[in-house]
């Protein structure tokens, strides 16, 4: 360290990281493609197959089956958690509501439940029977006459993944929402009349479009993070009344995801070529849509978050 | 005005309160349930807690060896910590203070890596573990998670605004080493940054999933998740016990936020507003 000069500093300062960032991503990264393009066991030779592994990820369904998996799931997560995070942040922040911690904490205490335990614990909730939670709940108070088996319906199975992912992810939005809202100049908003009219018109004239680009950032966090949803389907699956193995998404693969089928390519069928394709089919997937929604929300304004 | 000012806030609440109770309500039940036996649980539905936490505990830690799991999943968990502050810090404070050839190239290569899906090269890193030796090691869950671009960023962000120049400038004068400056003068003005980063570290090192699902075999160096993962083949029927290692597992997260909430909400929001 003595001998460190001005000049040389910053790139000793750099290399731990671009070391590790180069031997434990970047080579991976370029290898799983190449792979993407060979076939290999694990074990034997390579051979070099060019776009077969795409060809056939197409063709037999299976990567537009997790794309749209996927995507139903988060077209039924996303408005709604982006709905309710900014609305409950907007009335967090109202200057009517007092205790703005103990709410604040209380809406977020579900994202710190690990998310394979968030996954058993309402996979618990679900269950079938008459002792599941909801079912019990529901069943008492008689709107329900029969239980339901929502883990063994396919339709029903993405719902449940839904609600999980609302449930653990709300409270963490609406942090962003909050700080979002706070940080509108007061200057904004006209006198100091709040009463429910006005409150609206603040909140659809002045509030809103000023936190557009946390909006935005949430939506593409929101669908990266979205697209590569795998906790949750799959312990869901893995264990208890309803599974039906690891890597493989329930019900007629209702909650099948993309880095599901990934694993399961991979870690499963020891093909390693087809795993690889799916992850960049996954990685373009991400890069689309987040291109898509950047250019579709930012309209024509260019001072999105990003 | 008074009066429609007072059903508006009236309103307000009530809408909080159910949203927090909803938030709330099954990580309360979870609690509870942790407290009863595997028959009471599904003969009714209980909102007080019962008598049988403590039996449940032993269970789980005595019968399943989930205290091992846990110390692995605390360790793993610091050591990346320490790692990620340490290499995230040094690569953020380079690329804040100084001005050098590559500068431009090393910060676009960090904003694009932040960018790309965390899941995009792990067959072949899982491969490379092979190769190296390293499944079956917990140094594959430490070692690489150090590189963390997003950790780069940030305190990259605090540092360029949270420390002034001077101060590095007169450690210069006054002969200190780049070293020295960088441990002694600069990391106290960061040290938020750096417990926030801390906080994230440990909680994306604990919630850690697929990673030790696919490098893991030897149930000795299982982590919490695994542990959790393979509830059925631990505990078989006893649902006490399985509720009560949801609760175990959740529990460090939950002391953690009650201690550091500022910090970890500033961590977890640091990337948004300020772009």
């Amino acid at each position: 360290m003595k001998n460190l000069s001005k000049k040389s500093a910053p790139y000793l300062f750099m290399a731990p990281y671009f070391l590790l960032f180069i031997a434990f991503s970047l080579i991976p990264i370029i290898f799983t493609l190449y792979m993407s393009l060979n076939e290999w066991d694990g074990y034997n030779g390579v051979k070099f197959v060019g776009l077969a592994n795409y060809q056939r990820m197409f063709e037999n369904g299976e990567f537009v089956l997790a794309l749209k998996n996927t995507a139903i799931i988060m077209l039924m997560l996303i408005p709604l958690q982006l709905i309710f995070s900014i609305v409950i942040a907007y009335m967090i922040n109202s200057k009517l509501v007092r205790h703005k911690e103990i709410f604040k904490t209380a809406v977020f205490t579900p994202y710190l439940v690990i998310p394979i335990a968030a996954g058993l614990l309402w996979a618990f909730f679900f269950d079938g029977g008459t002792s599941g939670t909801i079912n019990a709940i529901l069943m008492k108070l008689h709107i329900l006459k029969e239980p339901i088996e929502y883990l063994a319906s396919p339709k029903l199975a993405k719902v449940v993944i839904a609600v999980i992912m609302l449930w653990r992810y709300t409270g963490y939005c609406v942090l962003f929402f909050i700080a979002g809202f706070v940080s509108v100049p007061e200057e904004l908003y006209e006198a100091a009349r709040v009463d429910g009219a006005r409150a609206w018109h603040n909140f659809w004239n002045i509030s809103l479009p000023m936190i557009k680009p946390i909006i935005i950032y949430m939506v593409i966090t929101s669908l990266i993070g979205g697209f590569q949803t795998f906790d949750e389907p799959n312990i869901i699956y893995t264990q208890g009344n309803y599974q039906t193995g690891p890597y493989s998404g329930g019900p007629d693969s209702t909650v099948m995801t993309l880095v599901m089928l990934m694993g399961k390519g991979a870690f499963q069928n020891s093909q390693y070529g087809y795993g690889s394709a799916v992850a960049y089919g996954m990685f373009i997937v991400i890069a689309v849509f987040s291109f898509i929604s950047l250019k579709f929300m930012n309209g024509g304004d260019k001072d999105g978050a990003i | 005005m008074e009066q429609s000012n007072k059903v508006y806030s009236f309103i307000l609440y009530i809408f909080l309160a159910v949203c927090s109770i909803i938030a709330i309500g099954p990580f309360y039940l979870m609690v509870i349930m942790s407290t009863y036996d595997t028959n009471a649980l599904f003969t009714d539905l209980h909102l007080l807690p019962g008598n049988n936490f403590m039996i449940n505990i032993k269970d789980v830690f005595l019968n399943a060896g989930f205290g091992k799991f846990y110390f692995n999943s605390i360790y793993i968990a610091v050591l990346t910590t320490v790692l990620t502050v340490l290499v995230c810090a040094m690569c953020g404070y380079a690329l804040a203070k100084f001005n050098f050839k590559l500068k431009k190239t090393a910060y676009y290569a960090i904003l694009i890596t932040m960018m790309l899906p965390t899941q995009l090269g792990l067959i072949a890193f899982v491969t490379e573990m092979n190769t190296i030796g390293w499944t079956d090691s917990h140094l594959s869950l430490i070692v690489p998670a150090a590189a963390n671009a997003f950790a780069v960023y940030w305190i990259r962000q605090y540092t360029v605004q949270g420390v002034p120049t001077e101060i590095i400038e007169s450690g210069r004068m006054d002969g200190c080493t780049e070293g020295g400056i960088f441990f002694k003068l600069v990391v106290p003005f960061i040290k938020p940054a750096l417990g926030s980063q801390a906080l994230l570290s440990f909680m994306a090192s604990w919630n850690s999933y697929l990673l030790p699902l696919v490098l893991i075999s030897d149930q000795k160096k299982y982590t919490v998740t695994l542990g959790l993962s393979t509830l059925d083949a631990l505990y078989r029927a006893n649902y006490g016990a399985r509720i009560a290692a949801l609760v175990i597992g959740t529990i460090p997260m939950f002391i953690i936020f009650l201690i550091f909430s500022k910090s970890l909400i500033q961590g977890i929001t640091a990337g948004s507003v300020k772009g």
